[in-house]
Order: C-alpha cells, then sequence, then structure tokens
C-alpha cells in the first residue's frame, strides 16, 4: 500500500474530461455577461450595484479564498494537527460582522455618493480635491494587486504542470488566458457568477474528500486514534504558543482590507440583504475551513511521513488525497476546485486593479474635469484588463521573487493600511484625511519592519502590530487636524433612516 | 475534550452566532 501512496498527482481522461467542463461553464458565462458588462464602468465594474445577496456571500467569501485554503491550511493542519483550527476562525467571524455592520455602511455610502471604487469612497467621504489620497492609495493597492495576480497565475501555472504534466509556463499563460477572456468580456458579472461556480466547486471537494478518506481510514476514531499514536500534540488545538494563536487569529484582519473582497459589498441590489449575505457566507466559510483542516487530519493518518507526499511538500497533500480516494470524475472536481480557488482570486484583484486605472487615475485623476462617454470608458476598460494581465505575466517572468516577496506582505500590507483606516472612516467622524494617509503609510511600513526584525518576526504575525499601528496613527493624526466640515452628512449617507447602525 | 470543541462545537457555535445576529439585526431594524 505504501508504494502506491508514495506517488505523483496524474490526471486521466475522467479527470481532464471533468476539468475542460469546468472551463467551458466559466467561459460560457463570460459570454453571457457580455451585454450587461458593456453598457457603463458601473455595470463592468461592480456590476451595476445590481447583484444577488446569494452570489454576493459566495463571491466575497471565495475571492479571499486562495489556494491558501486548499493546499497551505491542509498543509497545516496535516503539520501542526487541530491547532491550524485558529488560522480559519479568525477570518470566519471577522467577515461575519463585516458583511453585518461594515458592509452595510459601505454600500448604502457608495449607492449616495456613486463610488465604485476603494478610492472613490475615500476621496469622497474625505474631499481630496487634490487627489493626493485617492493616488497613495492607488499606488498602494496596484503594487500589491499586480503582483497578488502574478502569483496566481504562477501557482495556477504550477498546479497545471503537477496535474495534467505540462510545462510550467505553458500553465501560467493558460490560466491567464482562461482568466483573461470571461473577465474582459463579462466584467464583474462574469467575475461575480464564476466565482459562486466555483465556491460550489470548492465547497464540494472539501466536504467529499475529508468523508471518504476518514471512512476509507475505518472512522473518525480510528483516525483520531492513529493520530493520537504519531504525535499527542496533533489532537490538541492549544498546542501553539500564545503570540502564534493570536497571530493565526489576527488573519483574519486582512479581511477588513482587501479590495477585492470589500468592493463585493459595493455590489449588492439592496444593502439590507447583506444579513442574508452573513449568513450563506458564513455557513460556506466555516464548511470550507474544516472540510480543509480535516483533510490535513485524515491525510496525517494516511500518510505520516512527510516524504511518502510528492516532494515531500505538504502542500501536495490535497490532491494525492484526493487520487488515491476519489473516482476519477471526482478527482476532476478536486483539481478544478484548485483553479476554481485560484481564478475566482485572481479574477476579483484584476478588475479591482483594473478599476483603479480606468476609474481613479484616468476618470478621476487624469480626466476629472471632463465627461467621458460611459462605452468608452468600457472598452478602456478590457483594454487595461488585457494590460494588467500582460503586465503581471512579464512581472512574473521577469522579477519572480520580487513578486512572492510583494506577496508576502499583500494580505497584512493591505489589511494593515485599508482596514484600520476604513473601519475608523465609517465609524468615527473626528477620522480626517491626514489621519488616513499617516495611517496608510504606518500600517504598510509596520508591516514591512516587523517582518524584517527577527525579534519581532518569532512573536507574532505582523499584520496584528501593524494594524494597531495604522489605527494609532490614524486616530493620533486625526486629533491634531480637522474632519471634512460635512463630515454629518456623509454620516447620515452610511446610516439607514431612521435606524443608525 | 479540547479536540472535540474546537473542531465541532467552534464551528456549530460560529454558526449559531450568525443566526442570532441576523436574528437580532432584522429585530432591530423592524
Amino acid at each position: 500500500m505504501e508504494e502506491a501512496l508514495a506517488t505523483t498527482v496524474s490526471a486521466n481522461t475522467y479527470a481532464i474530461g471533468a476539468f475542460v467542463g469546468y472551463l467551458l461553464l466559466v467561459i460560457a458565462v463570460g459570454v453571457y455577461a457580455t451585454r450587461f458588462s458593456s453598457t457603463g464602468i458601473s455595470e463592468f465594474f461592480v456590476g451595476g450595484r445590481k447583484m444577488n445577496r446569494f452570489v454576493v456571500a459566495l463571491s466575497a467569501v471565495v475571492s479571499g479564498r486562495s489556494a491558501w485554503l486548499l493546499l497551505g491550511v491542509t498543509g497545516m493542519a496535516y503539520k501542526m494537527g487541530a491547532s491550524a483550527v485558529w488560522a480559519v476562525t479568525g477570518y470566519i467571524v471577522v467577515e461575519l460582522f463585516m458583511f453585518l455592520y461594515y458592509a452595510r455602511r459601505m454600500r448604502r455610502y457608495c449607492e449616495v455618493h456613486d463610488c465604485i471604487t476603494l478610492p472613490d469612497f475615500y476621496a469622497s467621504r474625505f474631499n481630496d480635491r487634490d487627489g493626493l489620497l485617492r493616488t497613495v492609495l492607488v499606488a498602494i493597492i496596484l503594487i500589491f494587486m499586480v503582483s497578488y495576480i502574478s502569483a496566481q497565475f504562477v501557482s495556477g501555472g504550477k498546479a497545471f504542470a503537477a496535474s495534467f504534466d505540462l510545462d510550467p509556463g505553458t500553465g501560467i499563460l493558460l490560466t491567464a488566458s482562461i482568466v483573461v477572456i470571461y473577465t474582459v468580456f463579462g466584467g464583474f458579472l462574469a467575475v461575480s457568477l464564476t466565482d459562486m461556480f466555483q465556491a460550489f466547486f470548492m465547497v464540494v471537494a472539501l466536504i467529499v474528500l475529508p468523508v471518504i478518506a476518514i471512512s476509507d481510514k475505518n472512522g473518525l476514531n480510528a483516525v483520531l486514534l492513529e493520530l493520537g499514536r504519531l504525535d499527542e500534540t496533533l489532537l490538541d488545538p492549544t498546542a501553539l504558543s500564545f503570540g502564534a494563536a493570536i497571530g493565526f487569529l489576527g488573519i483574519g484582519l486582512g479581511s477588513t482590507g482587501n479590495p477585492h473582497v470589500l468592493v463585493r459589498y459595493i455590489s449588492i441590489d439592496d444593502p439590507e440583504q447583506l444579513r442574508f449575505s452573513a449568513l450563506i457566507g458564513t455557513v460556506w466559510n466555516v464548511l470550507m475551513a474544516w472540510g480543509a483542516l480535516f483533510i490535513g487530519l485524515a491525510g496525517r493518518a494516511w500518510f505520516p511521513d512527510v516524504a511518502m507526499l510528492p516532494n515531500a511538500d505538504t502542500e501536495n497533500l490535497y490532491p494525492v488525497l484526493a487520487q488515491l480516494h476519489l473516482h476519477p470524475a471526482l478527482f476532476g472536481v478536486v483539481v478544478a476546485s484548485i483553479f476554481a480557488a485560484i481564478m475566482s482570486t485572481a479574477d476579483s484583484q484584476l478588475l479591482v486593479a483594473a478599476s483603479s486605472v480606468v476609474r481613479d487615475v484616468y476618470e478621476k485623476i487624469l480626466r476629472r474635469d471632463e465627461v467621458i462617454p460611459q462605452k468608452r470608458l468600457v472598452i478602456y476598460s478590457r483594454m487595461v484588463v488585457i494590460i494588467l494581465v500582460l503586465a503581471a505575466l512579464f512581472f512574473g517572468w521577469l522579477a519572480e521573487e520580487l513578486v512572492f516577496w510583494l506577496v508576502l506582505f499583500a494580505w497584512a500590507g493591505l489589511g494593515a493600511a485599508i482596514g484600520p483606516t476604513s473601519i475608523l472612516a465609517f465609524y468615527w467622524k473626528k477620522t480626517t484625511r491626514a489621519g488616513v494617509i499617516a495611517g496608510l503609510v504606518a500600517g504598510t511600513l509596520t508591516t514591512l519592519f516587523w517582518y524584517y526584525t527577527p525579534a519581532l518576526k518569532q512573536t507574532v504575525y505582523e499584520l496584528v502590530p501593524a494594524f494597531a499601528a495604522g489605527l494609532l496613527a490614524t486616530v493620533v493624526v486625526s486629533l491634531f487636524t480637522r474632519p471634512p466640515e460635512d463630515t454629518e452628512q456623509k454620516f447620515a449617507a452610511m446610516e439607514k433612516p431612521n435606524s443608525p447602525d | 475534550m479540547t479536540f472535540v470543541l474546537t473542531m465541532f462545537v467552534l464551528p456549530a457555535a460560529i454558526i449559531l452566532l450568525a443566526f442570532f445576529l441576523v436574528y437580532y439585526e432584522r429585530g432591530k431594524s423592524g
């Protein structure tokens, strides 16, 4: 049996069939959404704020979960056992509260003030007439987003190479081509609808695989006995340091500042429906996360030694376990779920980056005194999506190390910069433009400083102190500067009439 | 015991919290 375990992942006709079916589905969605997305820039970038509550829930949830959940969390649970649970708990709880409170304020405000990007919101909330705040935000968003997109393509290429015995370069080009086809044509509607399908692929794979892998091992008791025999701490969720636990829970702070997740909230048709999205999003998040944790635990029982995994890499656990236990067609679903995770994140990041270029840089900074026809803006947006994909590919090819260096900080950097400043912008009337700029800079710099100071890095994940620094800098500078004079009106736009929340 | 609490009770508790908060918010906004 063990000879069969130390194997590589390889797809057969069933798996290829399931995977190709999935690809055809996402491309068909792109074509279906083309007409709607061609209407105007609001339709192209936020679906005209007409998205259904179910679509918004799933799209917001899977846009935030890249291959990190499928390959990273499963590998983490394999290595650490039950204590990996804290890595998923933080973001699920944070996102529940965001759907219920933060998102509703954001959606209401954005409708009243016609904001379709995150920099649009900041510029409007703080009367950013000279464009300084918008420029700082666009710079932060573009640097991190293009790196993110590039890294997603590289991950997709590697997954293609591992699953279908292809050259990684060909895999990267294929991943980029599929994403660009449905994003260019279908815009936000296509991205959201494909996210919804991708959410189904991911949840099916993450529920079916652990159930079958555990039952093939004679049930959960047998798996737990095996884990206890290997190492008692695998069954102890408290077997980690206090700093590590805080760091794991702190991953959730990143959800408050990643614009490709936040823009989902702006797109819903009725802000009151975000309550329903909160419920669906939380159930989905819990199912996917605990599915990933049980895959890691079952995987450890099946492969007690990491050397039994291809390249002795725990990130290969998910596809290898699937190949061992699932029917080839279901294995195809598992392979598709890896691409679903990668593409659902890459497409959302691509649209956010493109909206920053077209809406923020071109329409609001370079041509701010002109009225530009909507159709022309949509054409420019499509061109920018293609240019950004080429830039991400070129960037990844030219400087892969730099890309992965930037991605190390992307979740934390964006979370620490945008998270505290946006929360204060929504909830604290004394927040000022200068305070927000200070918070953006402090959050980003603290992330880098903490990461590169070994004594600090060992204590806790950099996002936690950087978030606190962003919050502190925004508050301190705001206390010494004057908030916009129309703050009361701005706050009124965030609240439901007669029901402040 | 802590294993059961985190791997089974915790996810159920998060979902129950979501139901409670949504119900509470609905009641608040009438």
